[in-house]
């Protein structure tokens, strides 16, 4: 108000750029004061650090040792990437883990369409499946480690009464370790993803579906016509958080398997955790890091040019 | 130049401290000592004050009374101690350690627990050489200790304890299954032991033994050995060999036969020694003397059962049982400490009279092994579930071997031997792979550094 007053006022002097210019000044001046505190903690927090990172990336120092000892290798550490076989298959790792974003968000969508509208208690359901999302990791971790106990746990001895005579070794067991990570992650963040799926669900205007059902349209139409195109925008937001979320999951992997056995559920943030923290090598691991961040960025933006082919607002 | 370092060194503190922040107790190290030992400042006192830090992962009410003893015994020193882990962890305890180097806390004195910790914080250069003052002492490193831990030729840090392995047994299962207490044994015995002692069946199984999940598990046949008993010892690989091969087929019999605690038990559940063995869940562990304490029972793990000791096993009849690598904790002087001449004394008394106070098996020449054990059955909370003739026997009969520091990137070499033993174990793969695989990996990494 007070601004447009001045504008007011003065606009009948001869140098009026200038008036304008002095406005534009306090405004900025303002919005930084404002701004000032966030931008700060910003740069203090995310891009110094950042930036000294991506520096370390290209050279050979442990974060123990003083600057002093601090060997710039140029681009060694990214040439020594593409060959190591734990890194290489971290990545992958990181990848076919990403399965288990959409997957989770189906099983979350059914739900939340189930518990929006065809379930007495729909609270209670709710705080149900967002429990594991306010449990502590290590403790869901601990209680699924003995559930999966390889000879004695129930899962294995359900198994063999079934008749199956050689059970997976779940987190034991190169091959079914990632897979049992991944129904950990799907479990853990079921609740998160069926919240906000709820939330988008009551956004959709009842008298489409009034509509529809006049016009004779199956539930089945009715779902894949109005709820799927008018929930796109939850699912990219669900998708994109999602996917971050999923490549840096750590504490997960940390308290669950280790990364093993063999390497077998290894991903990039642990192999770095490993790399910087017992092996100290903290240059090769910057360098991690930072193909960590091409990654993550590249995913970010081939979906966000790729949402106008399918996200409706 | 130096806003850029400033930049850089602010960076570096604010990651440090959400690192540290991230860590449960990070606020619990004394602060900062006010000028650090500068005695010499105006007129002349009687005695220069020196205050040194000195860094354990031993509990501080363990620690105090070791601490006082030296201040008393020593006019104008004070010793700050910083408590590196609450309970006595040294894995998180090195953790902490290196979260305090990078912080640029003023440490003095720093103990580590093992040749791999040592030889890696050497390799970076944190530590001080230790041959001028050993020269200026006029001590003689191989007559005073039973370890030589110096790298080509320098002294990184004194051996503090000495470590050996043997083989912990609970006699009532042995008496239960009619056996004696081995005096001399091969590998072959002690699966024979473990098939005699595994009973039960599912959840409520006793296996014969357990084998942890750490590398020298995976190395039994190689770390019983006098010479080239590492994966890379003197410039050479070793693990093209009879006593890795050995290693790795004694651990695929007691899997496939089902007398110790199978590995995926052993990774899925993180199973740890103490327990399987204190609850009775396995007969016998390999482990080494800092059990021998444990063996009457902590607080955690009260001793129900006698415990008896036995050598490490030999690889085969008619060789000496009771050889075993040697390793231990080291004491060391940080390279940026101001107190050099003073931290070395604190070292030489720690690793020696320190030793005895605290009642460890140093690795001093002149500690008096009967009187060792007589200390730990007056320290144990049950000392009659400590079977002390088969402890006299095993620590008057152990031949240690010489210490072979391992290179400062050991840890990767076992991490990279580690991941074909368990693809090894869980089946995946045969023996052969497993040995030309690991032969491999670990000669990249010994190339990669030299």
């Amino acid at each position: 108000m007070d601004s447009v007053h001045h504008q007011v006022e003065r606009s009948t002097r001869p140098p009026r750029r200038r008036s304008i210019s002095r406005l534009r000044l306090r405004e900025t001046a303002m919005g930084l004061l404002f701004v000032g505190p966030m931008l700060l903690g910003v740069i203090v927090f995310l891009l110094m650090p950042l930036i000294f990172s991506f520096t370390l990336s290209f050279s050979n120092w442990s974060f123990i040792t003083g600057f002093d000892r601090i060997e710039f290798n140029g681009l060694d550490n990214y040439r020594n990437l593409l060959q190591d076989d734990v890194f290489l298959k971290s990545v992958v790792n990181n990848f076919v883990m990403l399965l288990a974003v959409p997957i989770g968000m189906a099983i979350a969508l059914v739900l939340a369409i189930i518990i929006n509208s065809r379930v007495y208690a729909s609270g209670a359901f709710k705080v149900i499946y967002f429990m594991p999302q306010i449990s502590s990791v290590v403790a869901v971790a601990v209680v699924w480690q003995v559930l999966f106990h390889p000879s004695v746990g129930p899962v294995n001895a359900f198994l063999m009464n079934l008749g199956i005579e050689h059970p997976p070794r779940w987190l034991a067991d190169t091959t079914f370790a990632l897979p049992s990570v991944m129904m950990l992650m799907i479990w853990i963040d079921l609740g998160v993803a069926l919240i906000i799926y709820i939330a988008g669900l009551k956004y959709i205007p009842a008298d489409l579906y009034e509509a529809a059902r006049i016009d004779g349209a199956s539930t089945f139409v009715q779902f894949r016509s109005i709820t799927l195109p008018l929930l796109t925008p939850t699912t990219f937001f669900l998708l994109i958080t999602g996917f971050i979320g999923n490549f840096k999951s750590f504490a997960l992997i940390k308290v669950l398997t280790e990364g093993g056995p063999a390497h077998s559920t290894s991903v990039i943030v642990y192999d770095m955790y490993q790399t910087a923290f017992v092996e100290l090598q903290t240059g090769y691991a910057s360098s991690m890091v930072m193909v960590l961040f091409l990654i993550l960025f590249a995913i970010t933006a081939l979906q966000w040019f790729g949402q106008k082919y399918w996200v409706k607002y | 130049m130096s806003k850029k370092k400033v930049t850089v060194l602010a960076g570096m503190s604010l990651l440090v401290g959400l690192m540290a922040g991230c860590g449960s107790n990070s606020d619990n190290g004394p602060t900062p000592s006010p000028g650090n030992g500068n005695g010499n400042g105006n007129g002349e006192p009687p005695v220069a004050e020196v205050v040194l830090r000195v860094a354990h992962w031993t509990p501080t009410n363990l620690m105090a009374p070791v601490i006082e003893a030296y201040e008393e015994a020593n006019d104008g020193v004070t010793i700050e101690y910083v408590e590196l882990s609450d309970n006595g962890d040294s894995v998180a305890g090195m953790q902490r350690l290196d979260l305090l180097m990078a912080s640029g806390e003023n440490l003095d004195v720093v103990f580590m627990p093992g040749a791999t910790d040592y030889s890696q914080r050497a390799g970076l250069g944190l530590l001080a050489p230790l041959n001028e003052l050993m020269a200026t002492e006029g001590m003689d490193l191989n007559e005073t200790y039973l370890l030589d831990p110096s790298i080509d030729g320098t002294v990184f840090a004194l051996p503090d304890t000495l470590e050996n392995y043997f083989v912990l047994l609970n006699k009532d299962m042995l008496d239960a299954a009619g056996l004696e207490v081995p005096t001399e044994w091969s590998w072959d015995e002690y699966l024979d032991y473990a098939e005699k002692l595994t009973s039960g069946s599912g959840a409520s199984t006793v296996y014969g033994t357990y084998f942890h999940t750490w590398p020298m598990y995976w190395q039994l046949a190689q770390i019983n050995q006098m010479n080239a008993n590492n994966l890379f010892t003197d410039g050479q690989l070793n693990v093209d060999s009879p006593e890795i091969r050995q290693s790795l087929e004694l651990r695929s019999k007691a899997e496939e036969a089902g007398i110790a605690t199978p590995y995926a038990d052993t990774i899925s559940q993180k199973l740890a020694y103490r327990s399987e063995f204190f609850s009775e869940r396995a007969a016998m562990i390999v482990t080494g003397n800092w059990m021998i304490d444990e063996s009457g029972g902590s607080e955690q793990f009260p001793a129900t059962f006698t415990t008896a000791f036995a050598p490490m096993p030999s690889n085969d009849k008619g060789q000496p049982a009771g050889v075993s690598i040697a390793n231990g904790n080291f004491a060391a002087i940080l390279d940026r400490s101001s107190n050099k001449e003073a931290a070395y004394d604190f070292i030489r008394w720690h690793s020696t009279e320190g030793g005895e106070l605290k009642n460890v098996y140093s690795a001093w020449r002149q500690q008096d092994a009967n009187q060792f054990i007589r200390g730990v059955k007056e320290h144990a909370l049950s000392p009659d579930f400590i079977d002390e003739d088969s402890l006299t026997y095993v620590m008057t009969h152990f031949q240690a071997a010489p210490l072979n520091v391992p290179p400062s990137y050991q840890s990767q070499l076992e991490q990279a031997y580690t991941t074909q033993t368990e693809l090894f174990i869980l089946g995946q793969q045969d023996l052969e792979t497993t040995i030309s695989k690991t032969e491999a990996e670990v000669r990249a990494i010994v190339d990669a550094n030299q």
